[in-house]
């Protein structure tokens, strides 16, 4: 759906994309995450035809697509901060998008009805956009970037201004969304949504994809087993020393009085962790392994970089 | 609904709404109504300052005078009030990013030039004709007839109209180039003020908008030879305007 190769973008001196590549495949939602100021609504844009690349090559469901040549109505856009007509109701906004599409009144209106109940706004379709708070504001975008029911949704940010709720709701709209079949490429700062969500992510620094991996690998692949140990009585200090040194040990904390071991990402690391302890004599009362985040990795994949 | 009613409407909207269209009628009916009441009463608080001064002698009262002064008025706040009204109007769209959704979702640019240009003029050229009749109306009411019939007043309306939609254009065309829309209504406000002595310097004026009003001001009921070509080249830099804005317009980044 979305097949970028070697994007350059720059503004001014500030060369924002440098040699970006992605591949989004149809039907599938992709995470696009990075630091701010990483270049990711820049690409949005590139996108969405709404600014022009130096180089490079973008095509949109199948289609070259570059500022003034894209194929109308394919794509849905929702930036970070959606800009609106602040005089119009969220009914008439909705109408008026609904209007580019030419078609008839009657369908025009049920389906901007249906899109605001959709987005939970059915009782506030009257009031002016003005008096909306941020939130009714990204949910009103959503609803406007739904009218013409593209095949591909670019969501820049879309629950960045919601409350725990409305973004609950933002990520089960984004299921249903790509259920139907509909490709998403979503970037946000919120790692838990873009974890519940996303079958791929893409970490976007300096310029271009750092690192690309289905959230399914993140785990086996990326980060470090992590586990975390209470045990009875506190391990020597010759102990801890001797469990830093082991070549299978990536790093180790103590939180709490709990032992929390970071292992290298090997096969036999956890057999020899257990095995270890074991030989020191040191009574475990529990054992747990720690699930790493996105966020783990995200921090983990750009400090890399730096 | 097509994508240029559907823009129209939105102007239409915007215009009524943010109260625009209201500030644009009231300059130009409230100056119908003041200009002759301020000239007929302009030699009484006159002689009140010097007493024994005939100002009477001085300044022509008659519906003719106070039909001119009206568009001498109007000229120079209209323009102003003209440039006000619509300087952000192209700037703000992109400033605010209000065309990113429309335009991912098939809006035409031209579309949404020429719905600003449509609403906007129309609203002028009847703003303008409306100030006019009223002018005539109510100088006639103050100091009795001397035109002969309402024509001279459709023709000075008619003109000025076609002259606040050439401002329209120009602040249009400013507002595509200058992203800050104080420096587009700098630039607008400069030419239309600076232009018409220039171009009356090197004898120039019937290339430009400016010896139609003075075609306007004569107050005769026809259109002389220069009046008609300055009309033609007044709609031939409208025409200019308009494609350089929507050139201007489908090549420049929709997101600032």
């Amino acid at each position: 759906m979305i097949y970028a190769k070697g994007l350059n973008k720059s503004y001014g001196p500030h060369h924002v994309l440098k040699d970006l590549s992605i591949h989004v495949e149809k039907g599938e939602i992709y995470g696009f995450i990075g630091k701010n100021g990483a270049g990711k609504s820049t690409a949005m844009n590139l996108f969405a035809g709404l600014a022009e690349f130096e180089s490079g090559e973008c095509l949109i469901a199948g289609k070259a697509t570059s500022m003034n040549s894209r194929k109308s109505g394919t794509v849905g856009y929702l930036p970070e901060n959606p800009g609106f007509y602040q005089y119009m109701t969220g009914l008439e906004y909705l109408l008026f998008i609904d209007s580019m599409f030419k078609r008839k009144n009657s369908a025009a209106k049920r389906n901007a009805a249906e899109l605001l109940e959709t987005v939970k706004l059915s009782d506030d379709a009257y009031r002016r956009i003005g008096g909306y708070s941020r939130g009714m504001r990204q949910r009103l975008g959503l609803a406007s970037v739904l009218v013409g029911d593209p095949e591909l949704l670019l969501l820049d940010e879309p629950s960045s201004a919601l409350d725990p709720e409305g973004r609950n709701d933002m990520v089960n709209i984004i299921k249903d969304l790509n259920r139907q079949g509909k490709t998403v490429l979503i970037s946000s700062h919120i790692l838990d949504d873009i974890e519940k969500i996303c079958d791929r992510i893409g970490i976007l620094h300096c310029g271009h994809i750092h690192l690309e991996t289905n959230l399914t690998d993140l785990d086996d692949k990326y980060l470090p087993s992590s586990y975390q140990a209470v045990f009875e009585k506190n391990p020597s200090p010759e102990n801890i020393a001797a469990l830093k040194r082991k070549p299978w040990m990536e790093n180790m904390q103590t939180v709490n009085g709990r032992f929390i071991f970071h292992l290298k990402q090997t096969d036999e690391s956890k057999v020899l962790l257990l095995k270890t302890l074991g030989e020191m004599n040191l009574a475990v009362q529990s054992l747990l392994r720690k699930k790493s985040t996105l966020e783990d990795f995200f921090l983990k994949a750009v400090n890399s970089n730096e | 609904m097509n994508n240029f009613m559907a823009w129209t409407n939105k102007e239409w909207i915007e215009a009524t709404r943010t109260f625009r269209l209201l500030a644009l009628a009231s300059t130009f009916i409230a100056f119908a109504f003041l200009n002759p009441i301020l000239l007929k009463l302009l030699p009484a608080i006159l002689k009140s300052q010097s007493p024994g001064v005939d100002f009477s002698a001085i300044f022509e009262m008659s519906q003719r005078e106070a039909l001119r002064s009206y568009l001498d008025s109007l000229y120079e706040i209209g323009s102003f009030v003209v440039v006000l009204a619509l300087m952000g109007s192209i700037p703000n769209e992109f400033s605010k990013g209000t065309l990113v959704i429309p335009f991912t979702s098939g809006a035409k640019i031209r579309n949404v030039y020429l719905s600003k240009l449509v609403v906007n003029g129309t609203a002028l050229f009847a703003f303008s004709i409306a100030g006019a009749s009223i002018a005539n109306a109510y100088s006639a009411i103050l100091f009795g007839t001397d035109l002969t019939s309402f024509a001279p007043a459709l023709k000075a309306g008619f003109l000025y109209g076609l002259y606040f939609v050439f401002a329209a254009s120009l602040t249009l065309l400013a507002g595509s180039f200058f992203s800050k829309p104080s420096v587009a209504a700098v630039f607008t406000l400069l030419v239309l003020y600076v232009a018409p002595p220039v171009a009356g310097l090197f004898d120039l004026a019937v290339w430009f908008p400016f010896e139609m009003l003075d075609a306007a001001n004569d107050l005769t009921p026809f259109f002389s030879k220069s009046s008609c070509r300055s009309i033609l080249h007044t709609i031939a830099w409208m025409s200019t305007f308009s494609y350089v804005t929507v050139w201007k317009l489908e090549h420049m980044e929709k997101v600032r």
